[in-house]
């Protein structure tokens, strides 16, 4: 199998990109596709709380730290890399990743490179995709829509999306919908990953005595997720590993 | 429905009240009741997974009309029917019609969120009958539902006479309706003999 990066990032900070973070993860680990996780938010490392056994705290501004994810693709015995960029950090991470080769590689086929790019209800968060389109031609680029944490009236409506939107020509598209704000604050508490809290299960695995209505908030709005990140063709491939080594052109997300 | 609970005695019911916050049946059963406000998280939790956690009560949920759809959406959503069969707990679905056609659509909307809850429509002879017209009669006929329950049209006195605060179903039925007026005992009493008789007959179904 090619190694894969997904790269989950947002310019603006608080449009919950580690929970999409989150959310992949535990997709993965419910189709049992084994990933590794690293985590940006250096030093605090928000996703390493949740997923403390796959998810490493770097500083990617660090070549060194370059180097732990980048050089490790190859040789690591679990081939799908899921690396939380940091708050305001996605344009940066970019502009390194172009500058030291690793767009292209992705590009030329040493491995598969996907970016997740979170986006909330701001116009700023619209801007942001007009400034990484630059970077995403020829690789899976995926705008999530992140109601999640949906507190704020959308600045923008659906014709400025689809506008926007319009001019991205290998952009694809998911929506990460609204989840019960109780729900995710004992999730949260709980420092357990979102499928753990929907079993009852403490972080070390024990039986736990979370609520029934919020376990079953999460368990549908699980599933409601599944279906989003479903329709992806970087997803149906990963997902029929004898399909994923075809030729990368196929994918509706690599059409650029 | 609740005065019938309450005659196996106070502790073996609990009665949720979404009539937030005045709880008007809650004021009948003030020791076996909460007045919650269903439109929040804390209340939605407070009622499923009290009912889950505590199966040893019968339980009274009382829906406001304006949280009749949100409740079954919530309902069907964490998969409230198959948590309770698997804590062996019974769902009767008592759904009152009103006059007006969309309350026959609503009933079947609800009915089919509630696939394996017994579902009864109960109509009131005091508000007429819907199922005169053609339209309502058709979709009733496409609700799945155990039986029906009937309402007889009780006078203006005697509604008067339940409404008081101190008035219980239980108490009346104890006492052989003893201190309440003959005529209003008589009809209160075959009020309630209408309505059991149904409810009777369709648990031996």
């Amino acid at each position: 199998m090619k190694p894969l990066l997904i790269l989950v990032g947002a310019d603006k900070g608080g449009v919950g990109k580690t929970t999409t973070s989150r959310a992949l993860l535990d997709f993965l680990a419910r189709r049992n596709v084994l990933a590794r996780a690293f985590d940006t938010e250096n030093p605090r490392g928000t996703l390493h709380r949740f997923y403390p056994n796959i998810a490493e705290i770097i500083d990617l501004s660090r070549v060194r730290d370059q180097m732990k994810v980048l050089d490790t693709m190859q040789s690591a015995a679990v081939k799908v890399t899921v690396v939380d960029l940091k708050a305001g950090n996605l344009s940066s991470a970019l502009d390194t990743f172009e500058k030291i080769g690793v767009l292209e590689a992705a590009r030329s086929g040493e491995f598969d490179l996907a970016l997740f790019h979170v986006v909330g209800p701001s116009i700023a968060s619209l801007d942001e995709m007009g400034e990484v389109a630059k970077y995403t031609k020829g690789l899976s680029y995926i705008v999530a829509r992140n109601f999640i944490n949906e507190t704020n009236f959308f600045e923008w409506d659906e014709k400025t999306f689809k506008k926007y939107f319009a001019g991205l020509s290998n952009a694809r598209e998911i929506e990460i919908p609204k989840l019960n704000e109780m729900a995710y604050e004992q999730v949260d508490l709980a420092g357990v990953t979102f499928t753990d809290f929907i079993a009852n299960k403490t972080p070390k695995g024990q039986d736990a005595e979370y609520s029934f209505v919020l376990r079953g908030y999460v368990r549908k709005w699980i599933s409601d997720l599944n279906d989003e990140f479903e329709k992806l063709e970087l997803i149906k491939s990963l997902l029929a590993p004898q399909q994923s080594s075809s030729d990368p052109s196929e994918s509706n997300e690599n059409n650029a | 429905m609740t005065d019938l609970l309450s005659l196996s005695g106070a502790e073996s019911f609990r009665v949720f009240d979404t009539d937030f916050p005045n709880g008007d049946l809650a004021g009948y059963f003030p020791a076996s009741s909460r007045v919650l406000d269903f439109s929040k998280t804390g209340g939605q939790v407070e009622i499923f997974d009290t009912i889950l956690s505590e199966t040893h009560f019968d339980y009274v949920v009382d829906l406001e009309a304006n949280l009749l759809q949100g409740f079954f959406k919530i309902y069907s959503d964490i998969g409230f029917e198959q948590a309770a069969a698997e804590a062996n707990l019974r769902v009767s679905v008592y759904f009152i019609l009103d006059r007006k056609v969309s309350s026959v659509s609503t009933a079947l909307t609800i009915s089919k969120s509630c696939k394996h809850a017994e579902f009864i429509p109960v109509r009131n002879e005091a508000m007429g009958n819907i199922l005169t017209v053609p339209q309502a009669a058709n979709v009733y006929g496409q609700i799945r539902h155990h039986r029906d329950i009937q309402l007889p049209r009780l006078s203006v006195n005697a509604l008067n006479y339940l409404d008081q605060p101190d008035f219980s179903f239980a108490n009346f039925l104890a006492r052989n309706g003893d201190g309440v007026p003959l005529e209003l005992k008589i009809e209160i009493w075959s009020f309630l003999e209408t309505v059991y008789n149904q409810r009777q007959s369709g648990d031996m179904n």
